[in-house]
């Protein structure tokens, strides 16, 4: 038996479809790739699914199952086959039921339809490959970077979930911030004695491993095999370790208001940040920093480079908080002293606010406006601040100018990002793959981020995030076994050109481009050569690499170019000047579902159309619709999800969109009629949308009359130039 | 050269970037350019600017002059209000005067300064405007209705206080905003009961009113008014729908019995609101039927008669008797006769004669009577062809009619526009869709007869004139103009009267043949009989209609309680709600539009033409209400009810803030930008809260905060800078750029030298653009001295061309550098440098990019690698090109890439001879440009190409400095 040859089932569903199976079984046994045909009343019962298992064990899995919507019947034969361990993947569906025989009341037309697309559906099965859902052993190790509330707390969800666990802390000691902070809000507690329990816990857990004075300097690998590249204790040796997955929970940074000459901080000692306070609060008794007298008059100035056009643009969400906790400690171990917040506006979110009413209560002062002006008077700092309620300027002695400082991201966020593959927001905290159902997940499987470092957070909240964190991680590596994605593009790296365009393009950044280079020294004049490297684990088989890649190194393991083009050809066999037929692209997500539901509503549309599906709109390259047209295509549609709805991520309908376009420049550039393809959006459930559109791309090659392939014209042209 | 050999140490880029840097000028430059060189383009740029220069620095002179003079004649500072503006001017012009002084310019200054301090002093003085703020500002604790009262009336305070306009508008005081609120969360039982609180015709004014209240309805200033008139009707006719009825219990408490003469509209209205206050009361109706002009006045097809039936039926339910075909004489009697007071409203119910030659004819019929007779059910003799004369409610009537009853060809023949006609705009479009004919602006002046039978009406064309007493254009008859217009009937339909026969003997007349009444009560000649309604007021609306009845009824209560009628009523200081329309927060929907019969065949029955609202639509078209006044929403946004108690205390803390915010707007509209201190001065409110009206007011987007004076924040309200301003503004900027400028060539062309070219560049460039701006002032729509303007335009050019020519000549004219500062040297610091001096970004490498198109995959690498941003793929397909494309060039390709390229060439029916310009940025596709400008020929794009072969890129270096800029200067 030729291995190009696939067996066809023909579903009748229950004899009820309007289809000519007689003309089909024939017609089909006459091709060259039919290996056998058989017609069942019901493949999806007991019966048709025997028979469905027993021709892929005779025909090496290649098999066109020609039945209804493969979205409701491709569930069901896997779910079958998969307990009697039979390989389904190679089984490619035509929809002769919602697509054909439901949709055109004429029964030759349909079938004649029906007969194209198994046609095109056995050219795409000849060859294809089996495509084997790998399972992967790894170890139960998870690095979590940063020592701070979130990294510990993701520590020990973690260990309790069963995995070891490699704490790195760039400082020398674990707690982060929270370690400096006098009084928590709202529970009231120090930050000390929030940690206590915590860091005991650590030291008992024999699973953690801690390791201060820690820096990362990036990372290799995916998901079940990074190595961290770290540096630590003096030592400057680069130092490996291999893990599974990632937790980042680096932080966060307090802006350094150095800039702000008007603040006079760096340069009066007794100009000080809100964190810096925090640390003097915790470790003893507050004194000036200049000459360690009393302090009875602290100002605190709110939103320093925070909310601020020049700075940091929205507010930093803490800083009141902190700044409230703080004036209230200076008060508990100062009673007497005068403390007094500037403010745009005080936000505390929470329960917080109880600890604002509180600081009101005890006496702290809040003026609504802006410092004015900061200067050194008889040794004495003062200050001028703006009331704007009042309308007045005030002038004040400060012992202590505190300046609530903006929360940002922390250092190397950016760095690592490069090798860790997260995306960044535009302010520079990590992105999160999507705000409602994905937080903390970022744009690479097996990195989590948590904490402060995806904005500014509550300790309370960093401490939920840092769990939700573990358990996305527990969800990825249950088991020790990771899997990877059965379907997805594959990279034949020796046809790499290395144009990147793929990596530019990809809607989930999957590709990532690495420089070729033998030698450290590099010569000025040598080209830079890179080469694409694909994760499969991160893939989400759209095709638009594919679409995009000028040498067909990249391409989807179970729609190759090949696959296609032949499916094209076969499919467009009986189009020609008399029966002009449009060719319709459709996605697998909106398109597919929209079409199935025209096809269950039985609304009717010509006949003369074929289909071809795609993963995602973005798979249809600028030669596909060109092959198309060769082949004899009267128009070309593709049909795919709405403007910023593209399923894989958001950009593939955006770069199928991209070569309709230039599709139609160059067809009308040559002679030919631009208007002859098209490109049409649709939600999930539009079917008035659909058959709008098909019904005006089949006027369109029925007006448009025969194409010049149909005449013979086409690629004549140079007979015309001369 | 000694010192310019380069150290070997150093990494080739930074070395080659200081080869680029020593080849560019540098201690190389005299060799390169000797003095000689440098001194001779100087020499060349001198002579061929000196022809220009003179005209070029003298055109601002001449250009002020003129605009001087302009200005003078013209007397546009006196049109400047804005002191801001004022005051830019001045400080601008004495800048100017500093630098060089020109007589035309003091006497400018001194008439500036003048009106300035003129408008400043103006201010101190105690003026109407002041007192009259103050008046309104000194009630503010006290009453602060009067206050704000006296701000909208006085200033033109727009407010969301007060009473809503539809309700003002109502004569019959409806509670529109309420009850259209009580529909909207569809409780329309509780809007018909608020409804029925002031007078029980729901369905029959919601069918038949002319609806005054839409007219002045708020939404109408965003779209189009709430249909107000067919929500009244939905809630009756819901009720009527519903089959339960509002059966009301009589609560008929109070002895004195009253008398009502006539059952239309008025005597109904008084008595329905007598009933329910307890007393009495006996209608006496000398028709058999019921409602007046409500009946005989108005046809079926309007008003069906079970729904004016109904609702005179529940009057009657109060306790009210109505007695037919009671005619009385004299009302005075009705006293003697057991009654305390007698209320008369028997309407003006005869028509006007046309007093034209043939009126008598046969085949002449007069509205009323004509539509009387009809409604009663009599046959009337109509011919087929009719014309109707009139242009009001009851002429479109008679005409609608003609139609039912036969007639097959209607005109209304009116003397002024269509504009100007008193029939309810819809009604006038419902019936020419009837195929009514409107014959406007014809006035008859004949009927013909032939045998005492109508044969056709002689007309007269008209013309408007001015304005008359009513508002309307007065219509003028066109000398020579008649016409004739042939018909069988005609009916007379100019309006309405009282009939000799039907005056009451004891009642004193106007010379209108009105009855006498007092204004404020209603009170006739004869104590104790009040009158109202068209009897009183003449022909008038039904709306009106039951607001005098309702009027009486007070007045007569309070004349059997009191025992007198007080001739003096106060009139209520009314505020009226207004809305910004452009803060109204209007939901999108267009008015509901009403239901109809089909247009045809309806003409021929008197089934009710249209059919009303449904509970969605009526819904809907109620929340189409912008709830312009906030006094009066009874109704949460929510659906809440309100309880007027709880909203009390906040409604007078909200109308004394709109009080103060309007003293604050009237002040600052009047008197320009002001500050928290000034109005605290001149109104008296406290500092803290004028400054929280501010900043409330700013939020609002009501003030704007336009700069400081002494500390303080100034508000003004947002002026769009007249003409004049503008032009004053633009001058006055640009006089001092000039002046500046002009200093500047005048100083540099003394004694120039190569490296202040690029200054030279710089004025010349202001030059250039205070030109262009002045072509844009303009002084009562006509641009200043456009001759001067324009024939200096070529001069200003060409000057700055030859400056910035012979800048890129010179290279001494860029920094000097030797390799000694280069060792250690940023290069960005060098970079600066050259901007700095050169004013341009700095040509550091240079070289040609050659660009192959064949081997280019359009992957964007280079562009993205680029460290200077110089090169781009841009979205042009050069598509020509690849058609030239050779085979060994297609067979280097990468594999898909070739296949596309032989794919379009197998498709192509013809060669394409035009590049394709794509909409946008196409990965894959396009050409790559580069800007040699910003090129520093590090060669990156090159290095990064992974185009087949050595990739598409080629950098050619250039050493020989003139070359390269030959090449960036033709490709610019």
């Amino acid at each position: 038996m030729s291995d190009n040859k696939s067996a066809v089932l023909l579903c009748t569903c229950g004899k009820q479809l309007g289809l000519s199976y007689n003309l089909l079984e024939s017609e089909l046994k006459k091709n060259s790739l039919t290996a056998s045909v058989t017609v069942e009343d019901l493949v999806c019962q007991e019966e048709g699914l025997a028979k469905i298992g027993e021709l892929l064990t005779e025909n090496n899995g290649h098999l066109v199952i020609a039945a209804c919507t493969s979205q409701k019947i491709q569930p069901r034969i896997d779910q079958y086959l998969k307990k009697k361990k039979i390989d389904s993947s190679q089984i490619q569906y035509v929809n002769i039921r919602e697509h054909s025989a439901w949709v055109h009341s004429d029964v030759d037309e349909a079938s004649k339809k029906s007969l194209d697309m198994i046609r095109g559906t056995l050219a795409r099965s000849a060859t294809s490959v089996p495509l084997v859902l790998e399972t992967k052993e790894i170890t139960n190790h998870v690095s979590v970077i940063g020592g701070g509330i979130a990294g510990i707390e993701s520590a020990l969800s973690l260990s309790n979930l069963g995995y070891d666990v490699n704490l790195m802390e760039v400082s020398d000691q674990l707690g982060g911030h929270v370690r400096h902070l006098p009084i928590i809000a709202p529970s009231g507690k120090p930050g000390k004695e929030i940690l206590s329990g915590r860091l005991e816990a650590l030291e008992k857990d024999a699973k953690i491993t801690i390791l201060t004075k820690t820096r990362v300097k990036f990372v290799t690998g995916e998901m079940g095999d990074f190595t961290i590249h770290y540096v630590t204790g003096d030592c400057d040796d680069e130092l490996t370790l291999k893990t599974s997955a990632v937790v980042m929970a680096t932080g966060f940074k307090e802006f350094e208001p150095i800039g702000m000459e008007e603040y006079r901080y760096g340069k009066n000692p007794d100009v000080v940040t809100q964190f810096q306070l925090s640390k003097m609060l915790t470790e003893g008794a507050l004194t000036r920093p200049s000459d360690n007298g009393q302090v009875k008059e602290v100002v605190m100035v709110q939103c320093v480079g925070s909310r601020s056009e020049d700075y940091k643009k929205d507010c930093s969400k803490l800083c009141c908080t902190f700044a409230i906790d703080n004036s209230l400690e200076i008060l508990k171990q100062i009673p007497d002293a005068k403390v007094r917040i500037v403010y745009m506006d005080i936000r505390v979110p929470f329960e917080n606010e109880m600890v604002y009413k509180e600081s009101r209560e005890v006496g702290v002062d809040y003026i609504r406006g802006r410092i004015s002006m900061v200067w050194e008077q008889d040794g004495k700092t003062r200050v001028k601040i703006y009331d704007s309620l009042m309308d007045e300027y005030l002038e004040v002695t400060s012992d202590l100018l505190v300046l609530s400082a903006a929360i940002l991201p922390p250092d190397g966020t950016f760095e690592l990002s490069e090798t860790l593959g997260y995306a960044l927001e535009d302010n520079g905290h990590i992105k999160e793959l999507y705000g409602k159902l994905r937080r903390n997940e970022t744009r690479r499987r097996g990195v989590v981020a948590v904490g402060a470092v995806t904005r500014p957070q509550f300790v309370s909240e960093s401490v939920t995030d840092a769990q939700a964190g573990a358990l996305i991680l527990h969800n990825e590596l249950q088991g020790g076994k990771i899997q990877t994605i059965m379907r997805g593009a594959v990279l034949n790296v020796d046809d790499c050109v290395g144009c990147s365009l793929c990596a530019q393009q990809c809607p989930r950044g999957v590709p990532l481009m690495i420089e070729q280079t033998d030698s450290e020294e590099v010569d000025e004049d040598q080209k830079i050569l890179f080469k694409a490297a694909i994760d499969t684990l991160n893939c989400h088989a759209c095709g638009v690499c594919q679409s995009l890649c000028p040498s067909g190194a990249t391409q989807l393991n179970f729609l190759s170019n090949d696959q296609m083009w032949s499916e094209i050809q076969a499919t467009l066999e009986g189009a020609g000047p008399d029966y002009p037929i449009t060719l319709c692209f459709y996605c697998e997500e909106c398109a597919v579902s929209t079409i199935d539901i025209v096809g269950t509503q039985k609304m009717e549309y010509p006949a003369s159309t074929r289909f071809i599906p795609v993963p995602c709109a973005g798979r249809v390259s600028i030669i596909d619709i060109l092959k198309a047209f060769e082949s004899g295509a009267g128009s070309v549609m593709i049909a795919a999800c709405e403007t910023d709805r593209c399923h894989v991520g958001g950009t593939g309908n955006e770069i199928a969109q991209v070569q309709v376009d230039v599709a139609r420049d160059i067809l009308n550039a040559i002679g030919w009629k631009g208007e002859r393809v098209d490109m049409f959006r649709m939600f999930s459930a539009e079917p008035e949308r659909f058959t709008t559109a098909i019904s005006e791309m089949a006027r369109r090659a029925k007006e448009l009359g025969p194409t010049p392939v149909h005449t013979g014209t086409a690629g004549k042209w140079m007979e015309v130039g001369k | 050269m000694s010192g310019s050999s380069i150290p070997k140490d150093l990494s080739p880029k930074r070395k080659r970037m200081m080869e680029m840097i020593l080849a560019l000028g540098g201690m190389k430059e005299e060799q390169v350019i000797p003095p000689s060189k440098v001194n001779e383009a100087i020499d060349e740029l001198k002579k061929e600017l000196s022809p220009l220069v003179d005209d070029i620095v003298a055109f601002p002179d001449s250009y002020f002059t003129k605009f001087l003079s302009t200005a003078k004649k013209a007397e546009i500072v006196s049109e400047i209000k804005n002191n801001v503006v004022l005051k830019d001017a001045v400080t601008n012009i004495e800048k100017t005067i500093e630098i060089s002084t020109t007589g035309a310019l003091q006497d400018f200054l001194k008439s500036l300064i003048d009106t300035l301090e003129a408008s400043e002093s103006a201010g101190k003085e105690k003026d109407v405007f002041t007192e009259r703020l103050q008046e309104a500002t000194s009630k503010i604790e006290t009453d602060p209705e009067t206050a704000l009262y006296l701000l909208q009336q006085n200033f033109g305070i727009t407010t969301r206080y007060g009473q809503p306009p539809c309700h003002v508008e109502c004569p019959a005081g409806v509670r529109t905003q309420r009850f259209v609120n009580l529909a909207r969360d569809k409780r329309f039982d509780e809007a018909l009961k608020l409804m029925r609180d002031t007078y029980p015709f729901a369905g029959t004014l919601g069918r038949v009113c002319n609806a005054p209240c839409e007219s002045r309805c708020q939404r109408g200033l965003i779209d189009q008014p709430v249909s107000i008139r067919n929500l009244h009707r939905f809630l009756a006719d819901n009720e009527r729908a519903s089959g339960k009825i509002h059966k009301p219990t009589p609560s008929i408490d109070k002895t004195e019995r009253i008398a009502v003469i006539g059952a239309g509209p008025a005597g109904i209205g008084c008595a329905y609101d007598l009933a329910r206050m307890g007393y009495p009361v006996t209608i006496f109706e000398s028709k058999p039927k019921n409602g007046g002009l409500l009946r005989w006045g108005i046809p079926e097809y309007r008003l069906p008669r079970d729904v004016l039936d109904e609702e005179i039926s529940y009057v009657q339910q109060h306790g009210v008797e109505i007695l037919n075909n009671q005619r009385i004489m004299k009302p005075s009697e009705l006293l003697t006769k057991g009654y305390s007071a007698v209320f008369v409203g028997t309407g003006a119910s005869s028509s006007r004669k046309l007093r034209i030659e043939g009126e008598d004819a046969n085949g002449v019929f007069h509205a009323l009577e004509f539509l009387d007779d009809i409604n009663m059910g009599k046959t009337v003799k109509l011919g087929k062809r009719v014309a109707v004369i009139g242009g009001g409610n009851a002429a479109i009537d008679s005409a609608r009619v003609s139609l039912r009853i036969g007639a097959s060809e209607v005109s209304i023949v009116y003397r002024r526009s269509r504009e100007e006609m008193p029939a309810i705009e819809t009604e006038i479009e419902d019936a020419e869709h009837e195929g009514v004919n409107l014959k406007i602006l014809s006035s008859p002046v004949k009927i013909l007869e032939t045998g005492g039978k109508v044969t056709g009406l002689r007309c007269v064309k008209m013309e408007l004139g001015e304005p008359d007493a009513s508002g309307r254009r007065r219509p003028i008859p066109i000398p020579d103009s008649e016409f004739d217009i042939e018909v069988d009937s005609i009916v007379v339909a100019i309006g309405q009267g009282i009939d000799a026969d039907d005056y009451f003997a004891d009642l004193e007349y106007t010379e209108w043949g009105l009855i006498q009444t007092d204004k404020q009560s209603l009170q006739t000649s004869v104590q104790g009989v009040f009158a109202g309604g068209d009897a009183v007021s003449g022909p008038a609306t039904v709306v009106k209609a039951v607001g005098a009845g309702k009027k009486a009824a007070i007045s007569i209560d309070r004349y059997i309680r009191e025992g007198i009628v007080s001739q003096e009523i106060a009139s209520p200081r009314i505020i009226t709600a207004t809305i910004d329309t452009e803060k109204a927060q209007a939901t999108e929907e267009r008015r509901a539009a009403m239901p109809m019969l089909e247009a045809e065949g309806r003409a021929t029955t008197f089934d009710e033409v249209e059919l009303g609202f449904d509970a969605k639509v009526a819904k809907i078209e109620a929340s189409r209400c912008i709830n312009c006044s906030i006094s009066n929403m009874d109704v949460t946004v929510y659906g809440g009810r309100i309880d007027p108690e709880a909203t009390k205390p906040m409604m007078k803390k909200f109308l004394q803030d709109e009080v103060e915010r309007g003293a604050i707007l009237a002040l600052v509209r009047e008197k320009g930008p002001l500050t928290s201190k000034n109005l605290t001065d001149l109104t008296g409110i406290s500092q803290d809260k004028v400054f929280l009206h501010l900043v409330q007011m700013k939020r609002n987007e009501e003030l704007v905060i336009v700069g400081e004076e002494h500390g303080y924040v100034l508000y003004d309200v947002l002026r769009t800078p007249t003409e004049v301003e503008v032009a004053i503004q633009t001058v006055s900027n640009t006089v001092l750029q000039l002046a500046q400028a002009k200093r500047e060539i005048e100083t540099l062309l003394a004694d120039l030298k190569a490296e202040d070219i690029g200054k030279l560049a710089g004025a010349l460039e202001t030059f250039s653009r205070s030109r262009d701006k002045l072509t844009k002032v303009s002084i009562h729509d006509s641009i200043i001295a456009e001759t001067i303007l324009s024939k200096v335009e070529e001069k200003i050019q060409a000057a700055v061309l030859l400056a910035i020519r012979t800048r890129a000549k010179l290279p001494s004219t860029r920094p000097k550098v030797t390799v000694e500062d280069l060792t250690n040297i940023d290069v960005p610091s060098v970079l600066e440098e050259y901007k700095s001096q050169m004013g341009y970004a700095p040509l550091l490498g240079f070289g040609t990019i050659e660009w192959t198109h064949s081997r280019c995959l359009g992957c964007k690498s280079c562009e993205l690698e680029c460290p200077e941003d110089a090169i781009k793929l841009t979205p042009v397909l050069r598509i020509p090109e690849i058609f030239a494309f050779s085979d060994d060039a297609l067979a280097e390709l990468p594999v898909n890439r070739s296949l596309f390229y032989r794919t379009v060439q197998s498709l192509a029916t013809t060669k394409p001879t035009d590049n394709i310009l794509l909409k946008k940025e196409s990965p894959g596709f396009g050409s790559v440009e580069v800007d040699l400008w910003l090129c520093v020929a590090c060669r990156t794009c090159v290095r990064r190409c992974p185009g087949p072969a050595d990739g598409a890129l080629v950098l050619d270096l250039k050493w020989s400095l003139p070359e390269v800029v030959r090449q960036i200067t033709s490709q610019t």
